[in-house]
């Protein structure tokens, strides 16, 4: 049965992929862009030059969708002999069997322990050759930084004499925990229990870590709140901000003749430890049953010091080979700093649970940066939340009856389509060829992209996906969202807080929408109006560009400090508005990029409603005696309205579903509060550890929902008119 | 009922004048038909009345009240219009009491006067139906009824008969006569149609360009036309022109000559004139004056027979009885004879004294 189940999931998941790589090929996957991958590729040619009788094949794979690919290709036959991958993945990758450890014993003379260490399996087998690593280091402005910070102190007094005047001593992502992680380490704090079951993070070193955020972004001010990845490099760049917590990446964002060096992070005063980042390695991995012997040269020559020189010297890769780091040409270089740093750092941890951690943890974050929540309150609450969100996988179901009730409804809906066929209906198919050939490209076309995902997503829904296994669970995931027994009612979680957000969503923007497009419709309608084509189609622009960049666009002007609509609000005298802290602001926020993108619609079905009335119906009810305002509601508003009921449900299901402008603009914040179905959905499939089939179900009742409105407003249409009639 | 009266009103659009300074005083309980082709003005002028256009000078009295700046709803006038403009989500019933409705009647009259006016207009049984589910004569009854409902000073009729079929619009002529009868009520009528001015008007009111070119008695005006204009507006087929140089007390054209009656000379006639004969004073023998024809074709209504011919170059309509126009074959030279004939002003187009 699970066999079955995981046939029909990895189905439903995964693409067709590339065809089986011939024998004597070996084939390399990597995901690496510009500067690696063409270091990469340069050692690989150095390979080819010494051993021109192998056949190679590089692929870059897109990061995307990288992991699935391999999961998918290696059981098959089809996929790499050898591919780069980061060590997080280790755990899945031999719980799935698509790897095979190291044939012969790495040396310690040859690689980093630091990098040796995190491949190594409980048997002490090393699972894969290590080639580089990547972790976090302090970037200083030499130019407004002369002395680089040894201690936290000393850091937060550095950065107190160049914070100020729209500058910043310090900038880093506050509320991603990757950036978070060197104080959370070193203030000697754990993310999970010894056996990995459980979560650790509500203790006193956690909330002393919280304590130095806290510092840093509400009692100093040193760190701009809301700054996330792109800002922090224009800031670094512009001078706007004179050290930054950042990875080896991070050089190539740099301008070329930027004044600026690397230095290890500090030492936290309050302990006297070395803050420690998370370090990644990315290592060569051998697939399952591919260890030929010119498999085995090609990974011995790309992770030797010749290969690892390239990539070093190339790309700037921290490589995992000593000797890189006694190379003169290396020594002024940034590389030594990072393997400086590496020996202060806790390996990316590998346990399941680890993927629910980082969601909770930065929400954790994010409350104690602006000062909502107590560090100790916003860890324990985070504690509590992956606790909530690790749920024991739903038992497995006999899937018998499912499949009986499945086959009777075929058979039910075949006989009753047989039953009623007329007789002849051969003939008559036969008769119509022509319009049916004209027809089958869009049937074919129809079925493929829209019924057999649709099919598969409903079916999906009666699965549950853990770390590694899929089961067959039937209704339990419907019944686990509707019953909400896991969370209060008010828990953003529950599925009935999101639906009543999604509602109030709906609800305001359609009203908005429909009183935005309406009034500029009537204020466009008047032939007087001098260029009224130009003002008809400016109104019309927002719709025309693609939501996102709307959304991105939005999203920037209600930044809390560099934002255009706060500093507007401060030119006015009034305080600047935190955004996305509270529930309200934040639905406002999301609702007035969405008014933005929906009144065009609304305004453009009007105006054409408003030009179908024809004139002499306001000259008669003039002479009748109606006053404007008895025009409006007599004469125009019922001659608009049937026009406006579809241009109404089909605003009602887009906004329903407008996912770019929840997900993009608030990102769901507060608290995944503003979250609404479809972005739940999205939440629930791929940033809580793949809970697929949760995720699929969610989608079945949205559809559900949808479906429900638009057969009742259908029928309160049809009603209605059949009375008037 | 009311008096309406015109003064010196005009309308332009920038250059373009469609009313010229025009003058015009309707009696209380007259039907008025202000007739004349496209772009003459009638339905400007109509609009004007009814409060739905203003005049660019001038002014428009109701029983002597300036009513020039009030609005359309407050000029107790109703307006029916030629595409009925029946409000389409309303039944029939609501569209009768849309006028008291919006005044804020009392209800129950509304609804006594709307079943009072269905019945005079034979609209009961259709009272719950929309405007959608109702033929053009009902329609246009529906639309008369939402007019006569309030029980206005005046009425305006816009067109109103223009987008029904011939027997219909007959029927309907024969109804709206019948209203005028019934209420006495000053009636405003828009026509194109020179049928329904001769027979439903008191008085014809013939615009062009935006002036009155005539107005009286729809009889006087089709007997006596004061220009070529209006004897050209006025008639099916229209009356025939042939041009004529006058030679002492005789008229020769291309192809006849006449001597215009005696009376005729007592007013110098100018040297270029029309001579204007109606076709239905044409008959195949010799009569006071005669022309020579050449016949071009021959049509038969079954009562009547319309003769087309030419004499010299000039075309020439004859309306006979259909039985004397069997012998006749395109081709075929014959003599017409007439006794009226009207002379016209070959420059101006004023009709000249003799009409005999």
């Amino acid at each position: 049965m699970s066999a079955v189940a995981r046939g029909v999931a990895l189905l439903c998941c995964f693409a067709a992929l590339p065809a089986h790589a011939a024998d004597s090929e070996v084939v390399v996957w990597h995901s690496y862009r510009a500067g690696e991958a063409l270091a990469l590729d340069a050692a690989v040619n150095d390979f080819r030059a010494q051993h021109p009788e192998i056949q190679i094949r590089v692929l870059a794979v897109p990061y995307g969708a990288y992991q699935q690919k391999l999961i998918a290709a290696i059981p098959g036959g089809h996929g790499p002999d050898l591919f780069i991958a980061a060590h997080d993945q280790l755990g899945d990758m031999v719980k799935r069997d698509l790897i095979d450890p190291v044939p012969e014993p790495l040396s310690a003379q040859q690689f980093l322990d630091e990098t040796l260490a995190p491949l190594r399996g409980p048997d002490g087998k090393s699972w894969g050759w290590p080639m580089a690593f990547k972790t976090l280091v302090l970037f200083y402005r030499t130019d407004q930084v002369p002395e680089p910070p040894a201690t936290t102190d000393a850091l937060i007094a550095t950065a107190e004499k160049l914070t100020g005047d729209g500058r910043f001593g310090l900038a880093y992502p506050l509320a991603e925990f990757y950036f978070h992680a060197p104080w959370f380490f070193g203030a000697g704090a754990e993310l999970l229990t010894a056996d990995a079951n459980d979560v650790r993070f509500d203790s006193p070193a956690a909330t002393r870590s919280g304590e130095l955020l806290r510092l840093f972004a509400v009692e100093k001010k040193l760190v701009p709140s809301d700054a996330n990845g792109a800002l922090v490099t224009e800031m670094f760049n512009q001078g706007k901000a004179a050290m930054v917590v950042n990875g080896p990446w991070f050089i190539a964002e740099l301008r070329p003749d930027l004044p600026y060096a690397l230095t290890p992070l500090p030492i936290l005063s309050a302990n006297g430890t070395p803050a420690k980042p998370l370090s990644t390695i990315e290592a060569l991995f051998l697939a399952k049953g591919r260890a030929r012997p010119e498999v085995r040269a090609l990974a011995t020559f790309l992770v030797s010091d010749a290969g690892a020189r390239r990539r070093a010297v190339g790309a700037g890769q921290p490589v995992a080979n000593r000797a890189l780091y006694d190379d003169p040409d290396l020594q002024n270089g940034p590389l030594p700093v990072f393997r400086k740093q590496l020996t202060n750092t806790v390996p990316m941890p590998t346990a399941p649970l680890t993927a629910l951690v980082w969601e909770p943890l930065n929400e954790a974050l994010r409350q104690i940066a602006r000062g909502a929540l107590s560090p100790e309150r916003a860890f324990q609450e985070a504690a509590a939340r992956v606790r909530l969100l690790n749920q024991p996988l739903p038992a497995e179901a006999n899937p018998a009856p499912y499949v009986l009730v499945i086959l009777l409804a075929l058979a039910g809906v075949l006989t009753v389509a047989l039953w009623r066929t007329p007789t002849g209906l051969l003939s008559r198919l036969v008769q119509a060829r022509t319009a049916y050939a004209f027809l089958l490209p869009t049937a074919i076309g129809m079925t493929l992209l829209v019924g057999v995902p649709f099919l598969m997503g409903l079916g999906l829904g009666f699965f549950a996906f853990g770390p590694g296994e899929i089961r067959f669970v039937g209704f339990a995931n419907f019944t686990s969202i509707i019953a909400a027994q896991e969370y209060p009612i008010t828990h953003p979680l529950s599925f009935y807080f999101t639906m009543a957000v999604t509602v109030l969503w709906t609800f305001a923007n359609v009203s908005l929408h429909l009183l935005l497009g309406f009034g500029l419709a009537l204020l466009l309608t008047p032939s007087w109006l001098k260029g009224r084509a130009l003002f008809r189609v400016l109104l019309i622009l927002p719709w025309t560009i693609p939501n996102y960049i709307t959304a991105l666009i939005f999203k920037g002007l209600f930044n809390t400090q560099f934002g255009a609509i706060n500093a507007l609000l401060e030119a006015m005298g009034l305080p600047p508005v935190h955004w996305f802290d509270s529930f309200w602001p934040a639905f406002c926020a999301n609702l007035t990029t969405n008014v933005w993108l929906g009144f065009p619609f609304m305004m453009v079905t009007v105006l054409g409603a408003l030009q179908a009335i024809p004139p002499d119906l306001y000259d008669a009810a003039r002479v009748d005696g109606a006053s404007a305002i008895q025009r409006f509601f007599k004469v125009t508003l019922p001659q608009v309205g049937p026009a406006l009921v579809p241009a109404v449900v089909l605003g009602t299901i887009w906004t329903f579903n407008m996912f770019n402008i929840v997900f993009l603009v608030s990102e769901g914040q507060p608290e995944g509060s503003t979250d609404i179905l479809v972005t739940e959905a999205y939440r629930w499939a791929f940033v809580r550890n793949g809970r697929y089939g949760y995720a699929a179900a969610y989608s079945t009742i949205i559809f559900v929902i949808l479906a429900l409105y638009t057969v009742l407003t259908r029928r309160l249409l049809s009603a209605r008119q059949g009375a008037r009639s | 009922m009311a008096t309406i009266t015109l003064d010196k009103i005009a309308k332009r659009y920038g250059d373009t004048v469609v009313l010229n300074e025009l003058s015009l005083t309707i009696n209380d309980g007259e039907f008025v038909v202000l007739v004349g082709p496209s772009g003459c003005g009638k339905t400007t002028l109509l609009r004007m009345i009814a409060g739905l256009l203003e005049p660019s000078q001038g002014s428009v009295r109701i029983d002597g009240n300036d009513v020039t700046q009030t609005a359309p709803g407050d000029r107790d006038i109703a307006m029916v219009f030629q595409s009925y403009a029946l409000y389409p989500h309303m039944s029939v019933r609501e569209n009768i009491a849309f006028p008291l409705k919006v005044r804020r009647r009392d209800p129950a009259f509304i609804q006594a006067r709307v079943n009072e006016v269905a019945q005079q207009l034979g609209l009961d049984p259709l009272l719950d139906r929309k405007p959608a589910a109702l033929s053009g004569g009902q329609r246009q009854r529906v639309a008369m009824g939402r007019a006569i409902v309030r029980e206005p000073k005046a009425f305006l009729f816009d067109e109103p008969l223009s987008n029904l079929d011939a027997a219909l619009r007959g029927r309907m002529r024969g109804e709206i006569a019948a209203l005028h009868r019934r209420l006495k009520a000053t009636m405003v009528y828009v026509t194109h149609d020179q049928h329904e001015a001769m027979t439903l008007a008191d008085r014809l009111v013939l615009l062009n360009k935006g002036t009155i070119e005539q107005m009286g008695a729809p009889l006087t005006v089709y007997q006596r036309p004061r220009t070529r204009f209006v004897a050209e507006f006025l008639g099916s087929p229209p009356m025939n022109f042939l041009a004529a140089t006058r030679n002492g007390a005789e008229l020769f054209g291309n192809g006849f000559k006449l001597t215009p009656a005696a009376d005729a000379a007592a007013q110098p006639l100018p040297e270029k004139v029309w001579v204007g004969v109606r076709p239905e004073a044409l008959c195949l023998s010799p009569r006071t004056h005669a022309v020579e024809a050449e016949i071009d074709w021959v049509e038969r209504t079954g009562s009547d027979g319309f003769l087309y011919a030419r004499v010299g170059d000039a075309p020439l309509v004859a309306r006979l009885d259909a039985s004397q126009t069997h012998p006749l074959e395109p081709g075929s030279r014959i003599t017409l004879g007439f006794d009226e004939l009207s002379l016209f002003d070959a420059e101006s187009g004023r009709a000249l004294g003799a009409q005999s």
